[in-house]
């Protein structure tokens, strides 16, 4: 049954059928480092802060506001697929209840430091944690 | 010049990477943004199978039917899954090329790994002029990788048992 010029299998291309070979693992090793390396090359000086930030600016396609963490809160943001909740708790900001399809906003869970960002692409919103230590209560246009 | 029963042959698996593609885009997904890529399954089969220009026509196969069908042609879906497709090619073809060094587990994963890449790049530049969508990478680029290891596990097994059977119109 195997041989035979009939037979699809083109010489050499049946090495791929193998148990992972010792390349295989080198290979994912590099990708898994450079999973957790790249978004820090790439973002680079925008965000990667360590500290708590105070607000969080709320963008949607209306425009954008900020609000201040330090205060337990649920605010409810519309976009164009529905309204979502933002729960503020503990200094912490979450999304909530999305409308989105897909929930990748409600899985990024819970932002706390400066730079840190919860986006939503479906619906258009991105939550962006900003300022460190200020005494702006709570600002919006 | 392939022979009829190898187009086929090539036709049976866009046709089954079609369905896959679409059975996941129906499904509702149990968690957030994770896909399997069954779709990739039947690229990695055709490499090993047919031959990698085969293997990149099942992918470029797929993409068009399932913009064409499911969605406009122009659409940032289709974008999206074109670039993807493209990319995961551009990173599998390279290295099945690199002299017999990775199995069908290493291509995938390295495909995998350029999809995700790449639509994240993509939707970046799209919808958010900036590289915060890459925060999601560690998340998304380690399922992937997962993902990778899973489809590659399923190509080699589908691969070796199709490699068995003498395919009908082929001599």
């Amino acid at each position: 049954m195997r041989e035979g010029k009939d037979h699809f299998p083109t010489s050499g291309a049946s090495s791929f059928l193998r148990r992972p070979t010792i390349w295989d693992t080198c290979l994912l090793i590099f990708l898994l480092l450079l999973t957790f390396t790249a978004p820090r090359i790439l973002i680079g000086a925008s965000g990667g802060s360590l500290k708590a930030g105070s607000y969080i600016e709320v963008r949607t396609v209306d425009g954008s506001s900020v609000i201040s963490l330090k205060k337990d809160a649920t605010h409810i943001v519309k976009g164009p697929l529905g309204a979502a909740k933002i729960i503020i708790e503990d200094g912490q900001a979450r999304m909530e209840s999305a409308p989105c399809p897909l929930k990748i906003c409600e899985a990024m869970g819970p932002i706390k430091n400066a730079g840190e960002t919860i986006l939503c692409l479906p619906n258009r919103i991105s939550v962006k944690v900003t300022g460190g230590e200020g005494e702006l209560d709570a600002v919006s246009r | 010049m392939r022979s009829p029963g190898r187009v086929a042959y090539l036709a049976l698996l866009i046709a089954a990477a079609f369905v896959l593609s679409s059975l996941e885009r129906a499904l509702p997904s149990p968690v957030p943004m994770i896909r399997l890529g069954l779709g990739n399954v039947m690229t990695l089969t055709a490499f090993a199978v047919l031959g990698l220009r085969d293997g990149a026509w099942v992918t470029f196969g797929r993409v068009a039917l399932v913009s064409f069908i499911w969605g406009g042609v122009f659409s940032p879906t289709a974008v999206m899954s074109l670039t993807g497709g493209a990319a995961s090619l551009m990173v599998m073809i390279p290295l099945a090329l690199c002299g017999r060094r990775f199995s069908l587990y290493g291509i995938s994963i390295g495909g995998a790994f350029a999809h995700i890449s790449a639509q994240l790049a993509v939707a970046s530049a799209l919808y958010v002029q900036s590289a915060d969508l890459f925060r999601l990478l560690p998340f998304l680029g380690s399922i992937a990788l997962v993902t990778g290891i899973i489809n590659g596990g399923i190509a080699t097994l589908l691969a070796s048992k199709l490699m068995l059977n003498k395919v009908p119109g082929s001599g």
